[in-house]
């Protein structure tokens, strides 16, 4: 059996790259795709603290999770499109729609 | 038959009824209500004699009379009866004889100006304003207390102020008139407060029951010091009246009325209330019993102002031209001799109390004498020089002269009224005038001071003879040297001078049958004795050498003025006489110094006084109005700068801030992004950090 | 009749409203104005005929006394009326008259009266001036009667609100600035004495306590008049102490003193009569000054007696004061009114003399000043109206020689300043002898009574600028633009011959008025000293 602190390191590392994604890059794509980096590494987390102590319900929530991400992904998806659309582009610096 | 209080209260509703019915409806009556006012005169002089009468028939001659107090009403009610303050009339020997004396002359006075003032405007006024005069000299010798003789004084004051303005238009009259108001009033004040002195000494203000306390008194409430200080007060209040220096400066001016007011205030009311009062004030000079130590002190001042007075006078009337005001003067100087001789009676009585003796009044009764005497032969001058007046137009004696021939009877009276006058016998002045001078010898044996007031006195005699011949001589001897056509006065005019010049005989012929002045009027004991008549050699020398002075006087004046055999130039020749000619006709410059005084001080104080409260108190007042404006001012700036600013100021930062914090807004998500993780970051720590110090925190506590 | 006293204070009250309501003309309204205050009049007269002789008493009975609450305690108080029904807060609705006040409600309604036939001729808003007098009256004989402090206060009060409206619209150029130092001085002094109102309220119960059984606050003057008296003459050992009474009578006196006015409070008073109308300087002089004076009697002598055994120098001092300093101001002044205004003040000078020497007669001759000052001040102000009225003009330099033009004036006019002068047989001559009797005899002086010569002279300066006055403007050549003056007018001369005739009764029978005095003084104030 694989030790839980391996797995709370891996799911560590995913939140990282997530993270780094979704502050550094320019690309509205890839920062969607570091959210879901995000998702993931704390729906293994779920998992990881539900095989340690034997209660299925981390599981329920693992589950939960990947469905919401993936309407999540949709509707993010759908959103750059539009903005796309309307703007001709999906960098993120070059939208300023949020500004007072 | 009415009672007898009634006839008393009559003497003086009289002349009071008159001037109610003059005042109101003078203007409908002929003569200006002069009718009305003669009938009620007349009345009060036929009750007054019948009072008299009364008086005499239960033994007035000879002191076996007793006082008698008519009771009136109370003026101010107190819980105690005994101190409530009564209107009452007191009528013994003295007041008896002022009530007819005032009520004749005031009748003959009255008679007279119904020829007079015929030719006047404002008769009503004229004799409204003489009867109330009349009821004021009335009340004033009948008052049975010292605060209704003030009341009745005062109303005399009224009417004297009233009369002397009576040519409202003369601004000369209208000063005279302010003048003689004022100069006595501040006698009046010396009076009230002797009044007050002797209300709350004596609980009382009636003659007789301050007589009657006084020996039980003294000295406890009654001290030495406020013994001499009441009739010094009283006196005060006399010398403003009868106008004895340093409060003689109205007089001469108070000629400014009409001739018959001059009469009226000189010979029977006004001036000789001051005398009267001094001798009502004989009970506090001469006490009842020889336990009370005599206020000797009260009684030399008294003694001395009148001493000197009658000197002061008579020099100023030596040098006047106006016929009124020489008679004015001598007034001052007469009145001057009756103080003289009630001080020097005053202190030989008092040294008889003081010695357990019997008292001698005789320096009281001569004082009154004159009194009566000087009522007669001086409302003849006056009325006399009314008269000439009247037919010269004039009161200036250098336009007078040679008048003996157009006025027959005014010469002839006028000549028995100088001869009065200057006492010379058997005329009436000289028995009351050689009686005071001899009293006043007699009182120089018992203190030296008065052998020098005897001087003066004499000296004094032989003034008045003088000017009262000049007066004399320079109106009715000579040639004229005016520029009318003087002709004689009317009968009734005439009638009362001659009734007058007769009493100038018997004035003091009287005397005889009722063997001497002093069996009437009298201090507690009476003395019969004849005047001239068994009276010790000396009194006979010193009647003749008050004489003999009057002659001497008379003398000069014939040489100088009938005869011009000495020309009047000599007298104003040297630089001295000149000097002391120009000192008597500005009078001593007293007038003037008074005149300065009022200017400078008195109305210089008011101004100050006014320009104090209109700059500093109204100034403070307006001031703290101006500082409250200013507070305001301020509070409304505090307002709107400082509390509502704070409002504002909080405002306006929120807005600045959110303006300043706008900026932070980039509108990129990722910076948002980095935000959040900063904050995770920052709780992050903090819980760490937290939980770290509260074991660290716990740890240090086990 | 026992609501003689409220009728008295309804009476102009209705009469106010209605002459302003119905006087739909000038001349309406000024009939029901005299009308209402005809019967006023008539009502207080026979007020007043009754306390002068009982036996005389017409229509109300004789004056009834109310029995004293508790044995001992004497104030004469009649015709008491009481209703109690607000007493849980201390306040209830009292008037009372006694020979203090009877005098004063009698000015009071008389002058209105004359004041309204004195303006018989006035044009500017007829309805409110004359509805205003009535108000005023009301308002007046409100504070004369009312035996509650806050009764007394709300009185006093309402009493500046139409003097402030007839100075400030009737008056004169200058009469915004008159009106409002009027108003800010009575205020400032008005909420003074507040204080000492509610400190006398909180300290109340044990008071009415010992006086009416209720142990509760009260405003109620009776309960302490009965106390300090019943603690004068020893029967009550407590009452207010004097370190409790000595502050409450300063801000008391305060209040008083303003409206008296005395010095050094006195400078509305020439500023308010030289603006006022004839009618308001009437009022204000004749009864407005005669509140302070009362104020003093009633509140500061017969409630706080211990305060003024310690305090009587202050009344002394300030009387003496007034009465020299405004003699002299008087002999400088220009204008005929201002002179009579500042005289005014040297009159009431004698009032708080009187009060000070703390005997009975001179208490009793304060009181009669107030009075007689009353009658004398409204025949003076009303000349100055008249000669204003006249020729144009009230300075005395460009009056002379009146009494050729104007004989009636000028006998009216020689009358009233020779009894302002306190001429012998004139009404104030009494007043201020019996001051001066007074203060001479207090017992607190000592040999300080000497110090009598510094009031005294007072009388000779008065004497001075009276006599002085009448010689510019009375005597002398007529000048030629005063020629033509009238006389006076026929509505005047009604007002002066009531007025003269009362200088002359007054003078001559002051035993009419005294009598009621010397009842009120001997049963209110035992403690007094002197003869």
């Amino acid at each position: 059996m694989i030790p839980l602190q391996y797995e709370l390191l891996l799911s560590a590392m995913l939140l990282c790259i997530g993270l780094y994604g979704v502050l550094a890059r320019r690309n509205g794509i890839i920062v969607l795709m570091s959210i879901e980096i995000i998702l993931n590494a704390s729906i293994l987390n779920f998992v990881a603290f539900s095989s340690y102590s034997g209660d299925a319900s981390g599981q329920v929530f693992a589950l939960l999770g990947i469905a919401v991400a993936a309407a999540e992904a949709a509707v993010g998806l759908a959103v750059f499109l539009g903005i796309y659309q309307t703007h001709g582009t999906i960098e993120l610096d070059k939208i300023r729609f949020l500004k007072w | 038959m009415i009672a007898y209080e009634w006839v008393v209260w009559l003497i003086l509703l009289f002349p009071l009824a008159a001037f109610v019915l003059i005042g109101v409806l003078g203007r409908y009556l002929p003569e200006g209500g002069g009718h009305v006012a003669v009938g009620a005169m007349a009345g009060s002089f036929v009750l007054s004699l019948y009072v008299f009468i009364q008086v005499l028939q239960q033994g007035g001659l000879g002191g076996a009379f007793t006082p008698q107090t008519i009771e009136g009403f109370v003026w101010i009610p107190s819980l105690l009866p005994e101190n409530s303050i009564k209107i009452s009339l007191l009528i013994d020997n003295l007041s008896a004889l002022m009530l007819v004396l005032v009520s004749f002359l005031c009748l003959l006075i009255f008679i007279y100006s119904l020829g007079y003032m015929h030719e006047e405007e404002g008769k009503p006024r004229y004799y409204a304003e003489v009867s109330l005069f009349a009821t004021g000299m009335l009340g004033t010798v009948s008052a049975d207390n010292f605060l209704q003789l003030l009341i009745f004084w005062e109303i005399m004051g009224l009417c004297s102020y009233l009369l002397i303005g009576f040519w409202d238009r003369k601004p000369e009259a209208a000063a005279a008139a302010k003048k003689a108001f004022l100069v006595t009033r501040i006698g009046d004040v010396l009076f009230l407060v002797g009044v007050l002195v002797i209300w709350n000494v004596f609980a009382t203000l009636s003659f007789g029951e301050i007589q009657r306390k006084m020996a039980s008194l003294y000295p406890g409430t009654l001290t030495p010091q406020l013994l001499t200080l009441i009739p010094l007060l009283l006196f005060g209040g006399a010398v403003g009246k009868s106008a004895q220096f340093p409060l003689h400066a109205w007089l001469p001016d108070a000629m400014e009325g009409p001739t018959t007011v001059s009469a009226l205030i000189h010979a029977a009311t006004m001036v000789k209330a001051g005398v009267y009062l001094t001798a009502r004030a004989f009970i506090f000079l001469v006490p009842l019993s020889s336990a009370v130590e005599p206020p000797f002190t009260a009684i030399l001042v008294i003694a001395a102002i009148g001493g000197f007075t009658t000197l002061f006078a008579a020099t100023m009337a030596v040098v006047n031209f106006d016929i009124k005001r020489v008679l004015a003067f001598s007034t001052i100087s007469q009145l001057a001799y009756m103080f003289l001789g009630l001080g020097a009676g005053a202190y030989i009585m008092a040294t008889d109390v003081s010695r357990g003796e019997a008292v001698d009044s005789a320096g009281y009764s001569a004082a009154l004498y004159h009194l009566f005497n000087h009522a007669f032969f001086k409302a003849l001058l006056f009325l006399g020089a009314g008269s000439v007046i009247h037919a010269v137009n004039t009161n200036d004696m250098r336009e007078m002269g040679g008048l003996s021939k157009p006025l027959p009877v005014t010469s002839k009276v006028m000549l028995f009224g100088a001869l009065a006058l200057a006492g010379i016998v058997p005329f009436s002045g000289f028995f009351s005038k050689g009686e005071i001078l001899s009293v006043t010898f007699d009182a120089g044996s018992l203190n030296s001071g008065f052998y020098l007031l005897w001087a003066l006195g004499v000296g004094t005699a032989f003034l008045t003879a003088f000017y009262t011949f000049r007066l004399w001589f320079m109106t009715f001897r000579g040639e004229y040297r005016g520029h009318q056509h003087p002709h004689e006065s009317p009968p009734v005019m005439t009638v009362p001078l001659m009734i007058l010049a007769g009493f100038t005989l018997v004035s003091g012929l009287l005397a005889y049958p009722m063997q001497g002045f002093g069996n009437l009027v009298f201090f507690q004991r009476p003395e019969a004795a004849f005047p001239l008549l068994g009276v010790p050699f000396q009194h006979l020398l010193l009647e003749g050498v008050s004489m003999g002075v009057a002659v001497l006087g008379l003398a000069l004046a014939w040489a100088v003025y009938a005869t011009k055999r000495v020309p009047a130039e000599r007298f104003t020749a040297s630089r001295g006489g000149a000097f002391i000619h120009r000192m008597l006709t500005k009078r001593y410059w007293i007038d003037d110094a008074y005149d300065a005084f009022g200017r400078t001080v008195v109305y210089g104080t008011a101004r100050a006084l006014d320009w104090f409260d209109r700059r500093v108190i109204d100034g403070i007042v307006n001031g703290v109005g101006r500082a409250g404006v200013v507070v305001a001012t301020g509070t409304d700036r505090f307002d709107r700068q400082v509390v509502d600013g704070a409002v504002n100021a909080i405002s306006l930062e929120t807005v600045r801030t959110s303006l300043r914090l706008r900026q932070r807004q980039t509108g990129q998500v990722q910076s948002y992004a980095w935000v959040v993780v900063l904050g995770i970051v920052v709780v992050i720590a903090l819980m760490f950090g937290l939980s770290f110090l509260q074991r660290w925190w716990s740890g240090l506590g086990r | 009749m026992t609501y003689i006293l409220s009728l008295l204070i309804l009476i102009p009250l209705v009469g106010a409203v209605v002459a302003w309501f119905v006087g739909t003309s000038q001349r309406l309204a000024k009939l029901i104005a005299l009308g209402v205050s005809l019967i006023e009049t008539t009502l207080a007269t026979l007020l007043l005929v009754g306390f002068i002789n009982p036996g005389w008493a017409v229509f109300f009975g004789a004056p009834t006394t109310t029995p004293p609450p508790t044995p001992g305690a004497y104030v004469p108080l009649y015709y008491m009326e009481r209703y109690s029904g607000w007493s849980q807060f201390g306040f209830n609705y009292i008037v009372g008259v006694d020979g203090l006040s009877v005098p004063l409600i009698w000015l009071t309604t008389l002058l209105t009266t004359l004041a309204i036939v004195f303006h018989w001729d006035e044009e500017n808003r007829p309805r409110a001036f004359f509805g205003l007098f009535l108000f005023l009256e009301m308002t007046l004989v409100g504070v004369f009667m009312s035996l509650d402090l806050l009764l007394f206060a709300v009185f006093w009060e309402l009493v500046i609100i139409p003097m402030f409206f007839l100075i400030g619209i009737w008056g004169g150029p200058n009469r915004r600035y008159a009106a409002l130092k009027f108003l800010i001085f009575t205020q400032t002094g008005f909420v003074i004495m507040l204080l000492s109102i509610f400190a006398l309220y909180f300290n109340s119960a044990g008071v009415n306590a010992a006086v009416y059984g209720t142990n509760a606050n009260t405003l109620d003057m009776t309960a302490f008049l009965h106390g300090a008296l019943r603690h004068e003459t020893g029967t009550l050992a407590t009452y207010l102490t004097v370190g409790l009474q000595i502050p409450i009578f300063a801000a008391f006196l305060v209040g008083f003193l303003v409206k008296l006015p005395s010095f050094p409070f006195h400078t509305w008073l020439p500023d308010a009569h030289v603006e006022a109308p004839t009618g308001g300087s009437v009022l204000l002089a004749g009864v407005l000054l005669k509140m302070g004076g009362y104020g003093i009697f009633r509140i500061n002598l017969g409630i706080l007696p211990d305060a003024t055994k310690n305090l009587w120098w202050v009344l002394a001092v300030l009387g003496t004061v007034s009465m020299v300093y405004a003699a002299f101001v008087c002999l400088a002044q220009v204008d005929l009114k201002r002179l009579i205004a500042y005289s005014s003040i040297g009159h009431m000078g004698f009032v708080l003399l009187g009060a000070s020497s703390l005997t009975v007669i001179g208490v009793q001759g304060g009181i009669f000043q107030l009075f007689n000052h009353g009658i004398i001040t409204a025949i003076l102000f009303m000349l100055a109206g008249s000669v204003k009225h006249a020729t144009g003009t009230r300075d005395i330099p460009e009056l002379q020689g009146l009494a050729k033009v104007m004989p009636q004036f000028s006998f009216v006019l020689a009358i009233g300043f020779f009894a302002s002068l306190g001429l012998p047989g004139l009404n104030s001559f009494w007043s201020e002898f019996m001051v001066f009797v007074g203060a001479y005899g207090s017992p607190n002086l000592g040999e300080m009574r000497r110090l009598i010569i510094i009031p005294l002279i007072s009388i000779v300066v008065t004497a001075a600028y009276y006599v002085y006055t009448m010689q510019r403007i009375l005597f002398g050549e007529v000048p030629e633009k005063l020629g033509h003056s009238h006389d006076l007018l026929p509505w005047e001369r009604v007002s002066y011959v009531v007025l003269v005739a009362l200088v002359f009764l007054v003078g001559f029978l002051p035993f009419l008025f005294l009598g009621m005095i010397n009842t009120y003084t001997a049963g209110s104030f035992p403690w007094l000293g002197g003869l």
